[in-house]
Parts: structure tokens; C-alpha cells; sequence
């Protein structure tokens, strides 16, 4: 009762600014104005790349993604089912919840670049959360994973997939997911992106830098627009030199669908990407939509709640 | 867990860069026939189910090696870039190992001679 009467002196009389701050100290951390931003967006991955999201604790998230073969272009077109009668890459892979804020994965994806045959650790830390209040305005969110290659390797020195010892077959990745929900309908994040491989071809580059824009479009309840689009730092000696040799590479971009039906979350996708795993479609991709190098690609995820909430 | 990571990825991180691929060989030495192209093409494309005719992808049929000659006719551009090019994908694309170098040079000699018989 007597917090009823402060309540009620409080919003008579103070400012709205100081009566959020005395709500806060009634209340305490668990002001409703606090609260962390939810859903901005509606899987762990935008597309081929991160979202800010991570699992709840005790989730389990099984996961497939597949990219098809050309739509178009001299691998597309009708003979191949525009595509469909190829994959370029597969994923599976188990995520789990540890804490709300903190996801550990295990994957196997078929890869498609240098290496293939692809096995992923991986590792994602929401570090801060966005708030209702502003007072936290956007989510920031680190993604890690180590990448093994389990392919034979090749007979030839020169080939970036010659394996003289077994780190040769390693890649890394590191990312900052910052995001900002606007309002219920529009999600964007900025992903800079750190690359590592242990071995690559002649001239091609160890470390590259990359930056990510994803965003999502809410058109109702349970349908929404989402896209991703990466720029690769890659230096202008290497560009020039794999050009000269016939190899241009591209950005990717992705853009779909994101349908969410009950317990799944249904991602219709069309990417010029061919690979899956960050480690490959950020410095290898080189297929362009002005080409008809996209693809049809889905993401599945199902979730099984293994307890511990 | 991320931090954990970075530690093991910072112990196990190397950079190391392939050496430089050495010039194509001399064409003018080597002779090679298109049996011995065609023989290369079973071994690696045809017998795994890929590029038959009876699988995917039907446009880049290999069945017989007049279907390879006019395939490699019609698309010498991406022929060059996913098999004989340096950054050939085929057919490590599809999981297997990658062509020798010295197998890679012999077909774009042969290609380059105009698919000699």
C-alpha cells in the first residue's frame, strides 16, 4: 500500500525522466523499462551470416542447411532444375544453451572452396543486450568457431589444400554481432568480421577483415524479409593476381524468407554464395548474381528443450 | 566458451602460404589423346555418379567423349576455370581430392591442341 501511494505521488509530481529512475530504485534491476530487447531476430543465423541471437538455457538446436547448384548460368537453368539437382554445401549441426546468454555448437558441413569435408567448433557470447529503455541502445554478441578440415590431402604443393602437417587443415573465425531492434518491425546488425586460415594458395591472404550488414523486415506475426550482404578486405595484390589467373571474387549476399511455424524456423534463402561456414563464403566466394551464380537455400531449425529452465 | 576458443585457435594458428604453381608444362611435349583425356574423365567425373547423363548435371553430360568435346566446345570458359584454371574447384567441390597438377596441365594441353583424337 505505501508503494502504491509513492507510485501514484511519484507520477503526479515527478518528471517522467526521474520517475523511470524511482521506478528503478522500487523495483530494482527488474524494471520493466530495463527489460532486454527480444527477438530482433528470429534464428541465430540472418542468412549466411550470425544474428545476435543465442539459444535459451537447455535448448538444444539441431540445425540443416543446404545451398543447391546454380540457378542460372552455365551450371543452372532447366537441365539441373535450375539448381536443384545440385548441392554445394550441406550443414548440420547440434547448438546448445549452456546459460541464456552463452551457445556452444558442434557441425559438419560438406564445404565448398578450398577445403571441404568441414568440422566446426563453435562458440557464441551475447555480450551485451539491448533495452527498452535506450540505456543499452544496441546487442553486441561474439561469435568464435575453429574449423578442421578432414579432406586428403592434395598430392600438389601448390594447392592450398596440400596438408603437410594436420594445422595446415585449420581456419578461425571472430565476429561482433551488434544489433539494434527498430520498433517491432525493422532488425538490423553490423557484423565486422575476422578470417584466419592456417594454409592458403599462393598469394591469397591468411587474415582478412571483413564487414557484415544483415537486417529484417517484419511483415506480420510470423512472416518476415531478412538479407545479408558481406565486403571482403581483400588486398588489391592478391585481387589482381587471381584475377590474372582467371579467379574474381565476390561479395556475398543473401536474401530470404523467414517463416516461423510453431517449434521450427524456415528460412527460404537465395545467396550467391556457395559455401555455408564463414571460414569459406566470406574470402572464397566466387560466383556473382549478375551471372545467375545464386542458389536456393534453406536453414532448419528445431529446437528441443533439454531441461535445466 | 569463445574465450576458450581463441585460446585454442591462437595455439594452433600458422600462416602458411602455398609456393608459387609453377608455369604450365610445355605444351609442344606433351601428347596426350583424348582415350587417355576420356580415361581421366571416367575415373574422376563419370564413375561417381556425377556428369553421366543418368545424374547431375545434365548440361555438363560426359557420357561418351564426343559429349566431352562438345561440352568443352560450347563452355571453354567455365571448362578452364573449374578444372584446368588455378583456382579449379572440380571435382574437390563435390568432396573428392583434387586433380594433380600434372593431370590438370595435361587435359589443357590437350584442350588447347583442339582435342586431338
Amino acid at each position: 500500500m505505501l508503494h502504491l501511494r509513492l507510485l501514484t505521488a511519484l507520477l503526479l509530481t515527478a518528471p517522467a525522466a526521474m520517475a523511470q529512475d524511482d521506478l528503478g530504485a522500487i523495483f530494482g534491476k527488474d524494471s520493466v523499462r530495463r527489460d532486454p530487447v527480444t527477438s530482433t531476430f528470429k534464428s541465430t543465423r540472418i542468412i549466411n551470416g550470425q544474428s545476435n541471437e543465442t539459444l535459451a538455457r537447455g535448448d538444444l538446436d539441431f540445425r540443416v542447411a543446404h545451398r543447391f547448384g546454380d540457378i542460372g548460368g552455365s551450371g543452372g537453368g532447366s537441365s539441373t532444375f535450375f539448381g536443384l539437382d545440385n548441392s554445394t554445401d550441406i550443414r548440420i549441426a547440434f547448438e546448445y544453451g549452456i546459460t541464456d546468454r552463452l551457445t556452444a555448437g558442434l557441425s559438419r558441413s560438406k564445404g565448398n572452396g578450398n577445403f571441404s569435408q568441414m568440422w566446426e567448433v563453435l562458440g557464441k557470447f551475447k555480450l551485451l543486450q539491448q533495452t527498452h529503455d535506450n540505456r543499452v541502445p544496441v546487442g553486441i554478441t561474439l561469435f568464435a568457431n575453429a574449423v578442421v578440415s578432414s579432406m586428403k590431402s592434395s598430392p600438389d604443393q601448390a594447392d592450398p589444400n596440400y596438408f603437410a602437417k594436420f594445422s595446415d587443415r585449420g581456419s578461425a573465425v571472430a565476429q561482433l554481432v551488434i544489433s539494434r531492434k527498430f520498433g517491432e518491425m525493422v532488425s538490423l546488425a553490423l557484423l565486422p568480421s575476422f578470417v584466419h586460415r592456417n594454409r592458403v594458395g599462393f598469394k591469397d591472404m591468411n587474415n582478412m577483415f571483413a564487414m557484415g550488414l544483415g537486417g529484417r523486415l517484419r511483415f506480420s506475426k510470423r512472416v518476415a524479409l531478412v538479407a545479408d550482404y558481406f565486403y571482403s578486405f581483400r588486398d588489391e595484390e592478391s585481387k589482381d593476381y587471381y584475377e590474372s589467373r582467371g579467379t574474381k571474387f565476390y561479395n556475398s549476399l543473401g536474401v530470404g524468407v523467414e517463416i516461423e511455424t510453431g517449434g521450427h524456423v524456415f528460412h527460404l534463402n537465395f545467396t550467391n554464395a556457395t559455401a555455408i561456414l564463414e571460414n569459406q563464403f566470406i574470402p572464397e566466394t566466387v560466383s556473382t548474381w549478375t551471372h545467375g551464380q545464386f542458389r536456393w537455400g534453406f536453414n532448419i531449425s528445431r529446437r528441443f528443450s533439454l531441461g535445466g529452465r | 566458451m569463445p574465450a576458450l576458443l581463441a585460446l585454442c585457435i591462437l595455439a594452433a594458428c600458422t600462416s602458411e602460404q602455398a609456393p608459387e604453381p609453377t608455369a604450365n608444362a610445355d605444351c609442344s611435349t606433351v601428347n596426350v589423346t583424348a582415350a587417355r583425356i576420356y580415361e581421366i574423365v571416367q575415373q574422376h567425373c563419370t564413375n561417381r555418379s556425377c556428369h553421366p547423363g543418368t545424374g547431375s548435371p545434365l548440361n555438363a553430360d560426359f557420357s561418351t567423349p564426343a559429349k566431352l568435346k562438345n561440352y568443352i566446345s560450347t563452355n571453354g570458359a567455365s571448362w578452364t576455370f573449374r578444372v584446368t584454371g588455378a583456382g579449379a574447384d572440380m571435382p574437390q567441390s563435390q568432396g573428392y581430392p583434387p586433380l594433380p597438377k600434372a593431370v590438370r596441365d595435361s587435359i589443357a594441353c590437350w584442350v588447347n591442341k583442339g582435342m586431338p583424337d
